[in-house]
């Protein structure tokens, strides 16, 4: 499950100072944990890992960072059919999520490529669903434009007046 | 909050137990900006 770690900036070094080998493991390659502080932590452990990861980690509670969280949340429950938190799971769900929203999207030649049973099956499922759902949102935003465009076009025509000549 | 399993699932490891209430109201402002709902276990360390 995704995590936060939170605490003093010196309770955090020492987390991260003192972890185990596998708990270490999990800091550098898990792609959903944060660490929460006071201030926008500066932990040096945290802070090198993202910089390799490219994304923000340390988030502070004096400012709205939950909105980092909130959105990675929402990005992992979307893809919940896949398992894992690691920062290939996350590149696999975010190639999915490019690749279905282009022009081909699920019709685009793919080539997914595992082991067996790493859920090569569940990729494919799950680029259909994507493409699928982004297809039916494409569609309503175009029926909600033409639906606007008709509401200007009624209010400019003129208005008929009873007159008769 | 939501049943856990359902909505958006979070573990919160509380390191100092002084912020408590500063991570529990940050996880409130959370909650209520998610629109499925956050469910969060909070565990002291």
């Amino acid at each position: 499950m995704p995590f936060l770690l939170a605490g003093h900036e010196r309770s955090l070094e020492t987390c991260f100072a003192e972890a185990s080998d596998a708990a270490r493991r999990i800091f550098e390659d898990c792609a959903y944990y944060w660490v929460l502080s006071d201030t926008r932590a500066a932990v040096p452990a945290v802070t090198a890992i993202a910089k390799a990861q490219d994304r923000t980690m340390a988030l502070s509670w004096n400012e709205q960072y939950y909105n980092h969280v909130l959105s990675a949340l929402q990005f992992l429950k979307k893809y919940e059919d896949l398992a894992g938190l690691s920062i290939s799971s996350h590149r696999t769900r975010n190639d999915i999520e490019r690749i279905a929203k282009t022009y081909q999207g699920a019709f685009s030649p793919v080539l997914i490529l595992g082991d067996p049973g790493s859920g090569k099956e569940v990729v494919a499922r799950q680029l259909w669903k994507t493409y699928c759902a982004w297809q039916k949102d494409r569609r309503k935003e175009r029926e909600e434009a033409q639906k606007q465009a008709q509401k200007r076009t009624e209010r400019g025509r003129p208005k008929r007046l009873g007159i008769r000549g | 909050m939501p049943e856990k399993g359902k909505g958006l699932n979070l573990k919160v490891y509380l390191l100092d137990t002084e912020f408590e209430k500063s991570v529990k109201s940050w996880l409130g402002e959370a909650s209520s900006q998610a629109g499925e709902g956050l469910w969060a276990e909070v565990i002291k360390c």
